[in-house]
């Protein structure tokens, strides 16, 4: 197991992919606050001609706990899109390729080689979460003001990150489901929208791991009540999806031509 | 060793093997031979554990294929046809990396043991996306040996290779045969078999045509034809002459090569031996012709 993370953190460095995802996190986390201080009021101008600072102010949202809460909603956005295209090949590429033939038949256990996966990409999306959210609130704080607490940021990072954890794991059990990396990047996201979707339109985001991204992007002091039971469920839902995982495996046929 | 018995494999539609029989017996280089699509891979993925079998029984050291839940359980070493390996890894982490599914701490004693064997010691901490074919067929047979298995399953080893890649795998092969492990190997190239094997199985249309021990099957094959070649270009006479000798049914002069044959291998080549030192012909060669393994290979899957 120990051999199984220092290979994927291995494969994360040399690939490229943890500086990949780094990157986007630091992108918006950098980038909203300028663009709602500096870019956004500009293009506003431009486009409606004589609006007052104040018009621009509500429409733009210029306090931190709006530019934050930007944030959280692009990483859900777009970050989610940029994660499940650059781990899509996690594993549906290792085994389309064959690259696992060799490991397996020199006795890598299925649940080791899986759970290294999950460990390590998901731990460094947690962190990366966590980072970003602290880059984000720096920058917004410079540039606005500091309005929330630091403890707030720091929970809404990591229920982000939690959040992360879980696509992750989908990525991993669409991938071995799948077994085609550009396929298991539009089912990961579909199941992602449509989860947060479903739980938006059926009020059951409490109940989903959605729920974490709509609580994080709140940057509430006292988090909500049903907070532990979101959590509670979305471990369920990663146990659950790697179980799946772990059973498919076992009954794959290997080396396929 | 490995006992497979009405093996067969169907994916959908496609009947890939129609009930293979073989047998192993240990300390055997096994030559699993037939054309391309003939079956060699799949059964080989099956012997391997990688794939299952639809039915039929399928014995691989003293464990049932059909009854393991991981590869691993039939503690046999497997070289894929084409081998994948992680390109951004170096030989020695891949190696590295596969020791430790059985072991805790890094064994870099085995490990350079393992690369110094397959000749590739100096490219140990070159990533493997760099490496040649051969190369990387090395590596996978280090691969396959890393544990120290007594039944090792290559696929292909040598096809894809250059001559001089072939010979390497081919000597590591033949290694394998003096540490006395059993091993099988698929290929299409009848002179690698013919090198190395003690046994050989032939396989077409997912059917397994015969199964013997090299030798043998050469000896059944000989065809019952003495090519001769004397020091003068023997006349029409001495062909006539011949043709009149007991056991001698037929008598060709071509390029000035007799070719006699003849009904018992034996007695009448000391026959025809005896005559020529009679009439005090010198002989140049004197020559039992023999089919090789292509020849047998073709006989074979043409013939049944």
């Amino acid at each position: 197991m120990i051999q199984d993370i220092k290979k994927e953190i291995l494969y994360g460095l040399r690939s490229y992919r943890f500086l990949i995802l780094f990157v986007g996190f630091l992108f918006f986390a950098m980038l909203d606050p300028v663009m709602t201080k500096f870019i956004m009021p500009e293009i506003m101008k431009s486009q409606v001609p004589g609006i007052t600072q104040e018009a621009l102010g509500q429409m733009l949202g210029t306090s931190q706990l709006a530019v934050m809460s930007a944030y959280m909603n692009d990483i859900f956005q777009i970050g989610s899109l940029i994660i499940a295209f650059t781990l899509c090949r996690l594993i549906a590429q290792e085994i389309r390729e064959n690259t696992l033939v060799l490991p397996i038949c020199s006795g890598k256990q299925f649940a080791g080689i899986v759970l290294a996966k999950i460990i390590v990409f998901g731990t460094a999306l947690l962190l990366f979460s966590l980072i970003g959210a602290l880059i984000n609130y720096l920058y917004s704080g410079i540039l606005f003001s500091y309005d929330l607490s630091i403890i707030s940021v720091v929970r809404s990072g990591l229920l982000q990150g939690v959040y992360m954890v879980f696509l992750t794991t989908l990525i991993v059990m669409w991938g071995v489901i799948i077994k085609k990396p550009i396929a298991t990047g539009f089912l990961t996201l579909a199941s992602a929208f449509g989860l947060y979707f479903i739980g938006g339109a059926l009020q059951i985001d409490s109940y989903l791991p959605s729920g974490l991204i709509k609580e994080a992007s709140l940057f509430a002091v006292i988090p909500a009540s049903t907070l532990l039971q979101t959590l509670s469920i979305t471990v369920g839902i990663i146990l659950v999806l790697i179980a799946v995982t772990l059973i498919r495996l076992k009954k794959m046929e290997w080396n396929e031509r | 060793m490995i006992q497979v018995t009405e093996l067969h494999k169907k994916f959908k539609t496609f009947h890939a093997l129609k009930g293979i029989t073989m047998h192993v017996k240990k300390g055997e280089i096994y030559g699993f031979i037939g054309k391309n699509g003939s079956g060699k891979s799949t059964t080989m993925n099956i012997l391997a554990g990688l794939s299952h079998p639809s039915s039929g029984k399928c014995i691989v050291g003293e464990k049932d294929v059909s009854k393991i839940d991981h590869p691993s359980e039939l503690n046999i070493g497997y070289l894929p046809e084409d081998p994948k390996f992680y390109p951004w890894m170096s030989a020695f982490e891949i190696l590295d990396y596969l020791v430790s599914a059985k072991s805790n701490r890094t064994n870099k004693g085995r490990i350079n043991e393992m690369l110094s064997w397959v000749g590739l010691e100096d490219a140990a901490q070159r990533h493997v996306g760099g490496f040649s074919r051969g190369m990387k067929q090395r590596l996978g047979i280090a691969t396959a040996l890393i544990h120290n298995p007594e039944i090792v399953i290559l696929d292909e080893p040598s096809s894809a290779l250059d001559p001089e890649g072939r010979s390497d795998v081919l000597r590591l092969i033949t290694d394998l045969k003096q540490m006395g492990k059993t091993v099988v190997f698929s290929t299409h190239i009848l002179s690698d078999v013919q090198k190395v094997c003690d046994k050989v199985g032939i396989i077409a249309t997912g059917r397994m045509i015969t199964e013997k021990p090299l030798s043998e099957l050469i000896k059944e094959n000989i065809v019952p034809i003495y090519d001769i070649k004397l020091k003068l270009p023997a006349d029409t006479e001495l062909t006539e002459k011949i043709k009149e000798l007991e056991g001698i049914t037929r008598v060709e002069n071509i390029n000035d090569m007799l070719s006699a044959t003849v009904t018992d291998t034996d007695k009448d080549g000391v026959r025809l031996m005896q005559y020529f030192t009679d009439q005090k012909l010198a002989i140049r060669s004197f020559e039992l012709r023999k089919n090789n393994l292509e020849d047998i290979f073709i006989q074979e899957v043409n013939g049944k």
